[in-house]
């Protein structure tokens, strides 16, 4: 599709061009946390962050979201639409990889519509990325984006390159034509050259190809034990990461209105009351049985499920973990275990 | 169908969750409203020795009166709710589990402690030590909202179902930066109950425990968590103490 | 990328026409579904069940399918939805419905052979449904055999409906109790273990299939009978219990390896569930 370069600032104009169209939502650094916030110009967005706290899923799977409301006896409601347009601007490719993982699973068998509606609803600007220590996207094929985006924006020091990646994301860079031109020559080399230094900074990676094989022979290592025994099953990796999407659905009334709000909340499989049934049987009882069943659902059974990991190696798991625990190396004391 | 009776009753304690009642201003006439308040030990001088459908019992036990009163209102009661961290796991006041007792006693007040004996001064206690508690509502004090939910909800004949998930979740979804991991906080968040919104960490304040232990906790005495970060889990044990040392000694975390 | 029409999340009514005590602890309801077409579902399908106002949850449907729109459920009393029905439930409240969800039990595979159920206490309830629709057109399946386990005489729900199928005949009943007697019933009981009646029952595994609702641990000991007795695992078939939120395959807690218990089970045949970690 199209690619156009141009300085930077274009991206004013991009901003103005978007605002027009949605509320525009982009990384905002406060304090230590960089989040996705409103964005009133383009220089509210920090355009260098590494990673937010949490994924964009929180746009379209929002935490503690009202299924429905209970009004009277027999009566039910769904809410109001939202019929506002957002813009998410600034997603790295991992997030965008994270957002298109929960769009195919959310429209397996049941369509769950509430979270593909708001889906619809987003024009969506990637941005381009250096790797910190903690990232290993590219281990999981996930560095770099191919589709999930309006716009990708790769920034190249003195010029940005913008790319078309749907019929919206097209007519909108053909508005920036007065500012953009074909890439040249040099723009090309800078691309390349981006792609390679990016390539090189990363210091973290995992060889996944076998993981699927090699956990059917780990099912009994002794590497979950010792999981079990660190994991505090706080939840923080289910939480940040942008691929879960368990929840858990409570009614909760209010004394003012007399109404009962069906909300569904952000849960874990790490949780205790995850996996228990009325009756009191639960069938992952034991710390080690639940941290094993959320790896293995994510390099193992969403593979089988999805033909992919459930893993975009974003680093948030690792960067919010309060025991220390990191992905990576648990799967490569497994692998290691197995080659030796 | 007719008002269900209800009472709140404060056994030693600061009254903190009694005087969250009564700052639900906006509500306090649509609750006298719908339920009918027969007891309630810090609004309401007098006696009522009838049966109720719900009691809401806040504060410890800490010597015998404590103890008939808590036994008395059992009886009357249909649901006994324990009111706040006190009530559920023994609040501040049972951190002298971590002393000796009776030192303790002579510290605070002097030789002279046989008026003491006279009032039958105990090892403060949650009330669960007891009395059968029919539904927990965690708190220092009580959260407002859950209060409003458990009201609605016994309005309609059942018990609220709250889901008490590790405050880190809360915490997360506020998109803070992790105190442990950040600043090297000891917060108590991956051990406590969510329900408060992560209200301390939000401020920057790491969570003290107030809301008391998840049920997991009793559990497990081994993760280790907090030992890469050159925190031991003692600390974090220590500090959870504060507000719910009776569940870490009966779990037999005391002293790891 | 799909396109979105209905919400999945949104109940359709259903009214109570009638409740009926079954043991001191299950309760029989009776519901017509309203609005949105004919209702029609597979016996071992599930529905959600919204009580208005106090939560949702997941039950087997234990009638046979229908043609006017009216379904039953088995319900024990368990948890905080299931006691406030039993407490508050009338003839004429409006409650929620999603569904029916889930496989079923394959039916049309049981013409022509012989069916053999092994309930443990409450799985009696989604066995009914498809026993009901069997017993609509008897001559459709050779032997029906029934062993049905129970912890006490009390316990043993439906106990009318499984004398008067015993006394016709259509029914062959074995009953097993932890402890407790049966007076003057018309069907062999004896105490212990259901599973003890697996090789006394006279089936051709051949050609019967065996169909199994009950706790996990009485599907192992089950299955290692059945096998004894000569039966395969792709005529045996079980359902399975899990915690529900949605019944859509999105809340993730029945997720057992890359299945989802409410979209590919509840009922397994064994060749698959014995492919699952942790299912049995």
């Amino acid at each position: 599709m199209l690619v156009r370069s141009a300085p930077p600032e274009i991206l004013e104009t991009l901003f103005s061009r978007l605002s027009g169209t949605g509320k525009v939502y982009g990384p905002v650094r406060q304090g230590k946390a960089v989040r996705f916030l409103p964005l009133s110009s383009i220089s509210d967005a920090e355009l260098s962050y590494q990673r937010t706290v949490l994924p964009p899923k929180k746009f379209f799977l929002p935490p503690g979201e009202t299924l429905l409301t209970f009004a009277g006896r027999g009566e039910w409601r769904v809410p109001d639409e939202e019929d506002e347009r957002i813009v998410l601007f600034g997603l790295h490719p991992c997030d965008l990889h994270g957002i298109e993982i929960l769009t195919v699973f959310m429209s397996d068998a049941v369509p769950d519509s509430p979270f593909l509606r708001r889906r619809e609803k987003a024009f969506i600007v990637g941005l381009s990325c250096l790797p910190d220590d903690k990232c290993f996207c590219r281990s999981m094929g996930c560095q770099t984006s191919e589709k999930g985006f309006d716009i990708f924006i790769t920034l190249l020091g003195d010029r940005v390159l913008l790319r078309a990646g749907s019929p919206e994301g097209y007519r909108l860079l053909r508005m920036l034509d007065g500012e953009a031109r074909e890439p040249s020559r040099e723009d090309r080399e800078r691309l390349l050259n981006f792609h390679r230094l990016r390539n090189e900074s990363f210091t973290l990676s995992l060889d996944i190809t076998d993981l699927p094989e090699v956990l059917d022979l780990e099912e009994e290592s002794q590497v979950w034990e010792e999981l079990g025994n660190r994991c505090f099953t706080c939840g923080n990796c289910s939480i940040v990461c942008p691929t879960c999407s368990c929840f858990n659905v409570v009614d909760i009334p209010s004394f003012a209105s007399g109404e009962t709000k069906r909300v569904r909340t952000w849960d874990s499989c790490l949780f205790r009351s995850y996996a228990l049934v009325a009756g009191g049987h639960n069938f992952r009882e034991k710390r080690a049985q639940r941290v094993k069943n959320r790896y293995y659902h994510k390099q193992k059974g969403f593979v089988e499920g999805f033909g992919k990991p459930s893993c975009v190696g974003c680093g948030r798991c690792i960067s919010s973990c309060p025991a220390g625990i990191d992905v990576v190396s648990v799967f490569k004391r497994l692998t290691e275990a197995y080659a030796k | 169908m007719s008002k269900p009776k209800v009472g709140f009753f404060g056994l030693t304690s600061c009254a903190g969750d009694q005087l969250m009642v009564l700052n639900c201003e906006d509500e306090l006439l649509k609750i006298a409203g719908e339920f009918e308040i027969c007891e309630f030990t810090m609004a309401i001088s007098g006696h009522y020795d009838g049966n109720l459908d719900v009691a809401f019992v806040e504060g410890i036990v800490a010597h015998e009166k404590d103890l008939k009163t808590l036994e008395d209102v059992r009886k009357r009661s249909k649901i006994l709710v324990a009111f706040g961290t006190c009530a559920a796991y023994g609040g501040l006041p049972s951190m002298e589990g971590k002393f000796d007792f009776n030192a303790s006693l002579k510290k605070v007040y002097g030789e002279e402690t046989d008026f003491l004996k006279k009032l039958g001064t105990r090892r403060a206690s949650p009330i669960d030590r007891f009395v059968k508690v029919d539904f927990v509502l965690p708190g220092c004090p009580v959260e407002r909202d859950e209060f409003l939910i458990t009201l609605a909800s016994l309005r309609k004949g059942t018990l609220p179902e709250f889901f008490r998930r590790p405050l880190c979740c809360e915490c997360k979804e506020k998109e803070n930066v992790c105190l442990i991991t950040e600043e090297g906080e000891v917060c108590c968040g991956p051990l406590t109950n969510s329900g408060c919104g992560a209200r301390c960490p939000s401020l920057g304040s790491p969570c003290a425990g107030c809301r008391g232990p998840l049920e997991e906790i009793h559990f497990d005495a081994k993760a280790k968590v907090y030992e890469t970060m050159g925190m031991p889990l003692e600390k974090v044990v220590e500090k959870m103490k504060n507000f719910s040392a009776p569940a870490w000694v009966v779990s037999g975390m005391e002293g790891k | 990328m799909t396109r979105i029409s209905d919400n999945p999340y949104v109940p359709r009514k259903a009214v109570l026409l009638s409740r009926k005590e079954l043991s001191p602890t299950c309760t029989l309801y009776r519901f017509r579904g309203e609005g949105r077409g004919p209702f029609s579902f597979t016996p071992g399908q599930f529905l959600l069940l919204t009580v208005p106002g106090v939560g949702e949850a997941p039950f087997s449907i234990s009638s046979a399918p229908s043609e006017d729109g009216t379904f039953e459920f088995c319900i024990k009393r368990v948890g905080r939805v299931t006691d406030h029905l039993h407490r508050s439930a009338r003839e004429g409240d409006v409650f929620g419905i999603r569904g029916p969800y889930g496989r079923g039990f394959p039916v049309e595979e049981m013409k022509g052979k012989d069916v053999l159920f092994i309930a443990g206490g409450i799985g009696y309830a989604p066995l009914r449904s498809v026993l009901l629709h069997l017993l609509k057109e008897r001559e459709s399946v050779g032997q029906i055999s029934f062993l049905y386990g129970v912890n006490t005489p009390v316990e043993l729900i439906f106990r009318d409906e499984v004398r008067e199928q015993a006394e016709a005949g259509t029914v062959h009943y074995w009953i097993s109790l932890m402890e407790g007697d049966l007076d003057d019933f018309p069907a062999p009981w004896s105490r212990g273990l259901v599973t003890d009646f697996i090789p006394r029952v006279p089936a051709d595994p051949e050609n019967a299939i065996a169909l199994l609702v009950g706790p996990p641990v009485m599907y192992r000991t089950a299955v290692e009978k059945l096998f004894e007795k000569g039966f395969r695992e792709e005529n045996i078939f079980l359902s399975l219990e899990r915690r529900m939120e949605c019944g859509i395959g999105k809340c993730g807690h029945c997720a057992i390896g890359y299945r989802y218990t409410c979209v590919h089970g509840p009922v397994f045949p064994y060749f698959e569930a014995i492919t699952l970690t942790e299912a049995i």
